[in-house]
């Protein structure tokens, strides 16, 4: 038994099938006495080139500790799964359970928007009833000054 | 005559007391490689010989995952 680090990139149109798939990546671990230490999903990421002419793509992470024939059996999987675009295997020494750099940064950025979403939901509308009041006025003082001008003009 | 100031160079790695360089660490590559997406030498940051190793293959990677660029010469 051996630890591995999986990362694999599914296409983005493949997105609802990635539980499904993370599920049936678990069965063949388990079944095989292997165990399951982390899993991570990185959500949709924008790729920084393209792959398969795709710009991005849904990025899962798993360690698992399991045979070298069940790691087989995964990547023979990977090989003629069409909706998985890339694949990344690498041995680790121990096993490793603690959030990952990339799913933190994740979580971070989640949370940023989260709170940008909830403290702009009221003053966004404010602004938007502002703007509209202002333009309203505006059209008006342009046509009385075009009239004050043809007034001019015709005198 | 202007002569050249050479600033203290230290390792980072060593200074902060990391383990191992990860390829998750989108921070740390990012500091280390060029604008053009090539890995920074050793004589210009300074990183000791066992961080510079794993720095390279943590490089390589995230390139191989698209985390990084390889180039920013890419068609997108």
């Amino acid at each position: 038994m051996r630890h591995y680090e999986i990362v694999f990139l599914v296409h983005p149109d493949q997105s609802e099938q990635v539980p499904a798939m993370v599920d049936r990546f678990k069965d063949m671990v388990t079944s095989g006495d292997g165990k399951i230490h982390r899993v991570e999903d990185w959500g949709r990421r924008r790729l920084s080139y393209m792959i398969n002419d795709v710009h991005k793509a849904h990025y899962i992470m798993i360690n698992i500790e399991c045979s070298l024939g069940v790691l087989q059996d995964i990547e023979r999987n990977f090989k003629f799964n069409d909706s998985i675009l890339r694949h990344l295997v690498i041995r680790r020494k121990q096993a490793i359970t603690e959030e990952s750099s990339m799913a933190r940064a994740k979580a971070r950025e989640d949370a940023a928007e989260a709170a940008k979403d909830s403290g702009n939901q009221r003053p966004r509308t404010e602004e938007r009833t502002f703007k509209s009041e202002t333009t309203a006025d505006k059209p008006e003082k342009t046509t009385e000054q075009a009239d004050d001008k043809k007034i001019v003009e015709v005198a | 005559m202007a002569r050249f100031q050479r600033r203290p160079r230290f390792c980072k790695f060593t200074a902060e007391g990391i383990e191992s360089i990860d390829y998750k660490d989108l921070d740390i590559l990012a500091a280390n490689t060029s604008d053009t997406g090539k890995i920074l030498p050793r004589r210009s940051t300074g990183t000791k010989t066992h961080f510079q190793r794993q720095l390279s293959t943590a490089v390589k990677r995230a390139r191989f995952l698209a985390l990084i660029q390889y180039t920013d010469q890419h068609d997108n």
